[in-house]
Formats: C-alpha cells, structure tokens, sequence
C-alpha cells in the first residue's frame, strides 16, 4: 500500500508563459496554428551555455521546469529523479533514424544516437545536480507521467526519508506531426488556442509540447502546497463512470465530497464526449476545470494539470479561463479529482489534496 | 584556403550547435579543445563524422586526430591535403 506524496515545489515549460513569476492562466496566449511548440525559457539562467548547446528541447525544458521546482522548494539536491516521457526525445530521434536511411547505416552523428532515447531528460538531469541515486524513465503512451507518479509513490513509501524530482516530458517530433496528420489525429484548418470546447469542439487534437516536474518526499515540509493522494490506470474503460468510482471508492471518498475535478477536454470532438457525459453524471454538481484547450495535447501533459491543481490550492484561485460550467467555487479548494483519457484510451485519475 | 577556413567555421558553429559563436569570433588559430573553445570527446566525433560526410576524409587513427583537430587553420590544411 502506497503512501500520500507531499508536494514542496513545482516547475512547468508550456505554450503557455507558465515558467513565468506569478502567471497563473488569467491571461492565456493565443495561436492559430498547429502543432505549437513550447515557450522557450531563458534557459540560461539554469544551464551553462557549453552544457546548452547540446541538449535537445526535451532535455532543456525538463532541466528548467526541475530547476524551478527545486528553486520552489529551496533545495540543491534529490535523492531520485523519476520522469515519464511517452515519445522521449523525438527530435534527436528522427535525425538519427533519417540519418540512419539516408547514409546507410554508416557516418552516423553521436550526438543524435546518444539523445534519441527516452531516459535522456532524466540522465541529463542527474548529470547537472550530480545525483547518483535511483533514477528511472516510464515510457507508456499517455499514461507515461501517471506510472512515474505511482512508482514515485511506490519508491517513497520505501525510502520515507528520500526528497524526489518526479516529472513528465514530451517533445514534438516534425516527421511523428506528419504521421499524426496522415491519421487524422490533428485538427488542421480550425486549429487554434484556446481551443473551442463541447459545442463548438471539432475532430482532431492540438499537438502542442512540454515539461512539468515536481519536488516531492514523503513528509510535508515548510514550502508544501499539496498532496497526491492516489493515482489509478486503465488502458482501456468499458464506462469511465465505474471506473472513476470504483477508485473513489477505494480511496473511501464520494463524488460529492470532491471541490473540483480538471477534465482533460482538448476539444477532439471524437473523444470530449466522454467527458460531457461524466460531467453531466457523476461531475454534475461539482465545478469542473479544463486545461488541455489552453496548453494542448501530448502524452505528459496531465503533469500541467497537477501543476494546475496545486496552484489552485495555493492561490485558492479558479482561472475564469479555464472553468467549464456554473457550480458554485468552495470557499475553500481542498480536493481535487483530475480524470484524462487520450484517444479513447490510457485513462487515469489522479486525487490531490491540500 | 581562406574560403576554406571560412567554410569549416561555419560548419563547425552549425554541427556544433555552437549558438553564442558566429563565423566571425572564430579565428583560424583558437585552439578547439582544451583552454580554447572547450570541446569535447564527442565533440570529436562530430568532427571525424562531419570530415568523412564533407570532404570524404576517413580519420582512422585518433592519434592523427589529436593533431588535425588542434584548430581551424590545422583542420583546413589536412583537407587541402587531403581532399578526394
């Protein structure tokens, strides 16, 4: 049996000015275009410019958003860093395969080799701060970052007296867009962010990118701004409704006692539908939170939303923006359920606490 | 040879992801590892593999590496003699 995991500092690189002081989705940055990359931090300011020049995207932005964690939490070093990443690092990895075609298989670039797997951001970030300790990267499609929170659980509830980074990241990949294009997985002509939700949601996700890491131990701290308290997956749900309260269920809660719950609508009018009917069933009479129609879609991004939710504990703070329906906000946010599924598949629920 | 050297600066920079650097702050006799500008082992071996892409020079022994890598000016000689 797992224990809660406190949270003591967060960090999040997006499409969103979300790396920035004090920003918090009142005010959402607009595009028309798709896929959208992330917003580039200075990443100077974290990483030595030798060190710089050959980290990819995915290593940048997972170095910065642990950095602005650990910052948070007001420490230098981790015992473990444990990270999801459901495509690794994309880019590097199309140099190395093209340049694997197009030579032959000979005169092939290091460095592309060296950084085409999915443990680079993890590795690269054990090399920064030195850490020799446990170190592990979950590569599983949309439920990449929800099995590194719950090995994270499993690890600290081993260790009680370990301080961990725990993150996701996702980069985009030009020729992987081009294969999600050709699958229909992307909307095209009507791309656009914040992107129209429910009525007004049409077919196709917004391939967007990035990193969103944490501080995380067993103990609250002085600098804790939230719990997880549980974390379940499913790769495939016959009913999202049995599923979601068969976990609140096992963790001893009603629905009703929940104060909000962020929904993982990216406006895919294939797939919202799930949420319309949970949110018209089981989420009816609480107020529910999207996020995925302001940062857009990639496999790690339900960490943005935990990012959300615990800036919402410590802002006690809904962003207008984001607010789905008319329930009336709790004087006081103490629980948060967050449900994502992508596609139709890899379902998660993750329960956050004050 | 100083269209030569103009060009591996540039290439260098691009394969190198040397962002802070334009072709101009390079000079042709800044040693390129060590105190100059601080390249490293793979460093090299984007060097050998940028060599034998480019120019069509394989670099087989690391010995001779050690010296054709030393700066600019010592990478454009070896090409000039060495060119297919």
């Amino acid at each position: 049996m797992t224990k809660p995991i406190y949270i003591h500092g967060s960090g999040c690189v997006s499409v969103q000015p979300t790396f920035e002081a004090g920003y918090f989705f009142d005010h959402v940055t607009s595009y028309t275009q798709n896929p959208v990359p992330a917003l580039d931090p200075d990443y100077k300011a974290f990483i030595p410019a030798l060190q710089l020049r050959r980290m990819n995207k995915s290593m940048r932005m997972a170095i910065f958003a642990s950095r602005m964690a650990m910052q948070q939490a007001g420490i230098t070093t981790v015992d473990a860093i444990i990270t999801g990443s459901g495509l690794g690092c994309l880019r590097d990895s199309e140099r190395f395969v093209e340049a694997l075609r197009t030579d032959e298989g000979s005169l092939l670039n290091p460095t592309p080799f060296i950084q085409s797997t999915h443990n680079m951001a993890a590795a690269a970030l054990a090399l920064s701060l030195g850490c020799k300790g446990y170190n592990m990267t979950y590569v599983n499609n949309a439920n990449s970052f929800e099995s590194a929170l719950l090995d994270a659980m499993i690890y600290l509830t081993e260790h009680p007296a370990a301080t961990i980074l725990l993150g996701g990241v996702d980069e985009l990949g030009e020729r992987t867009t081009q294969f999600w294009d050709l699958a229909n997985y992307l909307k095209r002509d009507d791309a656009t962010i914040p992107t129209p939700l429910i009525e007004q949601a049409t077919p196709g996700e917004i391939a967007t990118e990035g990193a969103t890491f944490f501080v995380a131990s067993q103990e609250p701290g002085d600098h804790t701004f939230g719990k997880i308290r549980a974390v379940e997956t499913r790769l495939e749900v016959d009913a999202p409704e049995i599923f979601i309260s068969g976990f609140l269920q096992r963790n001893g809660i009603e629905a009703e006692t929940l104060d909000a719950v962020v929904l993982g609508y990216n406006g895919d009018s294939r797939y919202d539908e799930i949420y319309r009917t949970l949110g018209s069933s089981l989420f009816a009479n609480l107020p529910q939170i999207a996020f995925k129609h302001v940062v857009g879609e990639y496999d790690t991004v339900v960490a943005a939303a935990l990012f959300l939710a615990l800036g919402i504990f410590q802002r006690q703070h809904v962003p207008q923006r984001l607010l789905l329906n008319h329930s009336s906000i709790p004087p006081i946010l103490r629980r948060i359920l967050i449900y994502t599924q992508r596609r139709g598949q890899n379902h998660s629920v993750i329960l956050v606490e004050k | 040879m100083s269209e030569l050297t103009q060009e591996l600066k540039a290439k260098i920079i691009t394969q190198l992801n040397l962002e802070d650097l334009t072709v101009d702050d390079l000079d042709d006799h800044t040693p390129l590892f060590g105190d100059g500008l601080g390249l490293d082992s793979i460093d090299a071996l984007e060097l050998i593999v940028m060599l034998d892409k480019s120019y069509g020079i394989k670099l087989s022994d690391p010995k001779e590496g050690r010296k054709v890598f030393e700066t600019v000016q010592t990478m454009a000689d070896f090409i000039e003699a060495n060119r297919k």
